[in-house]
């Protein structure tokens, strides 16, 4: 279906009328002059995109080149360069052992500065004057004291070794 | 034989840019006589054409055939460089919308008798009307009457819309006519 975009004018005086004023005007042609500038600016646009293409296809080749550059030299120092190992711990986890201590000599080693420790000036008592009876053991006495438990355990191991010889004479005898 | 203007265009774009000469010499007197019109100084419309050529050959890459032929795209180039150089100057643009003139006659049916069976004084006296209208008015009649070119192709130059152009075009026959019976 024809639209009013595809309708040509009718054959009417008005088209008659600007045809004749077609025919009546004089044929224009564009002046060479103004044919020449323009041929003109098209060679100097050409002259001057020409050196400004292989300028951006340079910048291009370049900038490429050192991104390869750069992805090669990082991509070396990633493989070249070891890892840092963590070295092993050779720091075993101390166990405390304790220390075979006799538990009353500890118990009164620590009693006097727990005292000193727990009670405040104005608390403290005023010091016991030192009698017999109520001294008690110091450091140079715990040597002695476990010096008195490995004679006992001494006599222990003889003791026992008498009656382990005696059984076994007794066995020989039967 | 005449080549045609998509063989010699293929040939500037593959680099044999001396051929754009012939586009020139082939298309260059109907723009230049279009645009004298319109402007109405012959160095002002030599400038204008100039421009138009120099913009078509940087553009040549994107000028799509499918959508106008080459004289229309020319001829668009042209009025929006005739357009921009008169806004500059704060001339009387070429506006394409509603004319305050031409409105009063919007509302009276478009009837073509009054074209037919005319004296040769009628035709003379509206001769004489044409050249009365606007130079926009004229250019809409010379593209349409003179060169048959279809509402589409003139809305594509003019980048405005086929209904647009039409009811112009009405409102510019209508005014013809009064004009007419006035002078009677």
């Amino acid at each position: 279906m024809k639209t009013s975009n595809d309708i040509k004018p009718k054959d009417d005086a008005l088209r008659q009328l600007m045809h004749r004023r077609k025919e009546r005007r004089p044929m224009i042609e564009l002046p060479k002059e103004v044919e020449d500038r323009v041929m003109e600016r098209i060679s100097t646009m050409e002259k001057v995109s020409a050196p400004r293409v292989k300028a951006v296809q340079l910048w291009i080749l370049r900038a490429m080149s050192a991104a390869a550059a750069i992805a090669c030299i990082f991509f070396l120092v990633e493989t070249m360069i070891p890892e840092e190992k963590e070295e092993p711990s050779n720091v075993v986890a101390k166990v405390e052992v304790p220390k075979p201590v006799e538990p009353e000599a500890e118990l009164e080693k620590e009693q006097p500065k727990i005292a000193e420790v727990n009670l405040r000036p104005t608390q403290r008592k005023k010091p016991t004057p030192k009698t017999k009876t109520n001294v008690v053991a110091s450091v140079e006495d715990v040597p002695l004291a476990e010096a008195e438990a490995d004679v006992c355990i001494d006599c222990e191991m003889a003791a026992m070794d008498c009656e382990l010889t005696a059984m076994i004479n007794e066995f020989e005898n039967q | 034989m005449k080549t045609d203007d998509a063989t010699i265009i293929a040939q500037i774009l593959a680099g044999e840019t001396k051929e754009f000469r012939h586009l020139m010499r082939r298309h260059g007197g109907t723009l230049l006589a279009c645009i004298e019109s319109v402007i109405g100084s012959r160095e002002e419309a030599e400038d204008i054409v100039q421009e138009t050529f120099i913009n078509a050959f940087r553009s040549l890459r994107q000028y799509d055939d499918s959508k106008a032929s080459f004289a229309t795209w020319l001829h668009r180039i042209a009025y929006h460089e005739a357009l921009r150089r008169m806004k500059r100057r704060r001339l009387p643009t070429l506006s394409w919308d509603e004319d305050e003139s031409l409105l009063k006659y919007a509302e009276e049916a478009d009837t073509d008798d009054w074209l037919t069976d005319m004296t040769e004084e009628q035709m003379q006296r509206l001769d004489k009307a044409i050249d009365l209208l606007p130079e926009y008015d004229q250019m809409l009649l010379r593209l349409y009457y003179e060169d048959d070119m279809p509402l589409k192709e003139i809305a594509y130059i003019l980048d405005s819309e086929a209904s647009i152009l039409a009811s112009r075009l009405r409102r510019i026959r209508n005014r013809l006519r009064k004009e007419l019976q006035k002078n009677r």
